[in-house]
């Protein structure tokens, strides 16, 4: 009978990590490293005395390695970021310069720090980076983001210094490099503005007939086109091509204001803009697909 | 082919029922999808029967001290234990089937209205023989598990690997609450909160350490379709856990024979 059987023990105390690490941890992440428990784990991981590990499915993992890149590791990366304020006059509206930095700052923290882990992974890029925001109750005005992906090696490449990160996953690096293109980085803008509700919109939104409500509007415009520039300058400056898979996202919170018979409802929006930069890397044409028409049942509509 | 004196910490009736399907001319029963039975058969191996093994677990209290960011080590292993209980249930199960793993395992936690720290762990999964015979067990004689569908499974084959087993790494953690002197120091400005994302780099590092060792343990090569999700028990926001799960796999030793995929455009859209 296998050693195995029957109503195991408890499984012992977990094993823990080297006792408090905190202080030590935060110096690391404050000088912009990552924490010493973790980069242990992955130079173990590099060294192969620690398996490798992969978010990528099982389909993704095995197109990855048909085009000669070799998954090294889940990377990872995250931030818990403190926003602070900005001063308008109440009737003012505008781009809020301090949330602005720290939205950009807090998902570049965790992207930086994903891609540090894949340097110390020895890869040469990272692929279907997810970046996820919690919002957590510790405190006031907080906000955590974490970037996830798995890095990928190409055992015949050079190594570089900096790995570049895509949002797209393994299929799609599959396709791309078929069709001769190469993912260079992940570009990232975006945009904080607040929207004073004036008397005209006041008007106009709690108005009995059909009326644009020009100011939110014109808002609107405002916070994607400074964000969908500041995107366009990141991949700009890393010589790319174009950008794909282009994720714009805008989220409006509601702020009220006022008081005394003065209440009014006014408006935050945030708009970011992410995606894929690439760059051309030969000009063949692209392959012809085979025309196929599937046997399997259609998915039931989402 | 339920080998004698084997597992003794099943019911009865559980007992009975793999008795029964193991039996020459035992009937199979699956929970695998038309498309992952016939490539499973295809990957050469058949279908014995759906495996399950469940533990009803009343999880401890632990207190926690307020400013401190620190592992719940007793309700980090409380979820390792009932795990570990439902897992290896569900793995004599597919012992007694004569199986050599268990395919599309699905590990699953239920909160029933047992009573408030109450929690059902449930591992459920098709038990799957290699019908050439060859043993694919684990190095130390346990049939493998692994989260991977029927598709999966083939194309992991077909590439050359196999599965070892379904490996975990869990971490509840109490994140520390903040003092009045961090509070007053970020009024007002933009500042990353390094306690807390400490707290989020030990808690996810334990929990992968924890997972790797496991895979390094059934001496694997790596671990596929890796899941990080955080999850609560309700313990409230200053605990969280954090539970990394995935399919250890090691090469088989055969060079891979997956078909060169092709670009295809389906016209039924």
């Amino acid at each position: 009978m296998p050693a195995w059987f029957g109503r195991r023990p408890p499984a012992g105390p977990p094993p823990s990590g080297p006792g408090d690490r905190g202080e030590a941890d935060r110096d690391a992440l404050a000088r912009g490293e990552v924490p010493a428990s973790t980069r242990a784990r992955l130079e173990r991981e590099r060294a192969r005395s620690l398996p490798w590990t992969s978010t990528l499915s099982v389909s993704e993992w095995a197109l990855a390695r048909s085009v000669g890149a070799e998954p090294v590791g889940l990377v990872m990366g995250s931030s818990v970021y403190h926003t602070g304020w900005s001063y308008l006059p109440s009737w003012q509206s505008g781009e809020l310069e301090a949330p602005t930095r720290a939205a950009h700052a807090v998902r570049a923290l965790a992207l930086e720090r994903l891609r540090q882990e894949a340097s110390l992974l020895g890869a040469h890029g990272v692929v279907a980076v997810r970046l996820e925001r919690s919002d957590r109750d510790w405190g006031s005005d907080l906000m955590e983001f974490t970037a996830v992906g798995t890095a990928v090696r190409f055992p015949r490449a050079q190594a570089v210094p900096r790995p570049f990160l895509a949002t797209v996953g393994a299929d799609d690096l599959y396709r791309l490099l078929q069709a001769g293109w190469l993912c260079v980085d992940l570009c990232l803008g975006v945009s904080v503005a607040y929207l004073a509700t004036d008397w005209t919109s006041m008007w106009q939104a709690g108005s009995w007939t059909n009326t644009e409500v020009d100011a939110f509007t014109s808002a609107t415009y405002t916070v994607r086109e400074l964000a969908m520039r500041r995107l366009a300058e990141t991949a700009r400056a890393a010589r790319a091509d174009g950008v794909i898979a282009y994720d714009i996202n805008l989220s409006v919170e509601r702020v009220e204001r006022g008081g005394g018979g003065q209440e009014r409802t006014d408006h935050v929006l945030e708009f970011v803009a992410m995606g894929t930069a690439v760059v051309r890397a030969d000009d063949r044409p692209a392959a012809l697909p085979a025309a196929v028409v599937p046997l399997a049942d259609r998915p039931p509509p989402a | 082919m339920a080998q004698e004196g084997a597992p003794s910490d099943l019911p009865a009736a559980a007992l009975e029922r793999l008795r029964q399907q193991a039996a020459p001319g035992g009937l199979f029963t699956s929970d695998l999808s038309v498309n992952e039975f016939v490539l499973v058969r295809q990957a050469g191996f058949e279908p014995l029967g759906l495996v399950v093994g469940s533990s009803i677990y009343h999880i401890g209290y632990q207190p926690a001290m307020w400013r401190q960011n620190q592992e719940m080590q007793v309700l980090t292993q409380a979820t390792y234990h009932a795990r570990e209980l439902a897992m290896s249930r569900m793995e004599e199960e597919a012992d007694a089937l004569g199986a050599d793993g268990v395919v599309g395992v699905r590990l699953v936690v239920n909160r029933y209205d047992w009573g408030a720290d109450l929690a059902e762990f449930l591992a459920i999964g098709t038990a799957v023989r290699h019908a050439g015979g060859t043993s694919h067990r684990t190095h130390d004689g346990r049939p493998f598990t692994s989260d991977l569908s029927g598709q999966d499974f083939w194309t992991l084959l077909r590439a050359g690997y196999r599965p070892v087993g379904l490996v975990m790494g869990n971490c509840v953690y109490h994140v520390a609450h903040q003092t009045v002197a961090q509070f007053l120091r970020t009024v007002g400005q933009n500042q990353e909160m390094l306690n807390f994302t400490q707290a989020m780099y030990d808690a996810r590092e334990l929990a992968m350490e924890r997972m790797q060792a496991e895979a390094a343990e059934r001496k694997a090569e790596g671990i596929v379709g890796v899941r990080i999700d955080e999850r609560s028990h309700g313990w409230g926001s200053h605990v969280i856990e954090f539970f990394a799960v995935g399919t250890a796999v090691v090469a088989t030793g055969e060079a891979s024979s997956l078909p060169a995929p092709q670009l295809t455009l389906a016209l039924d859209g």
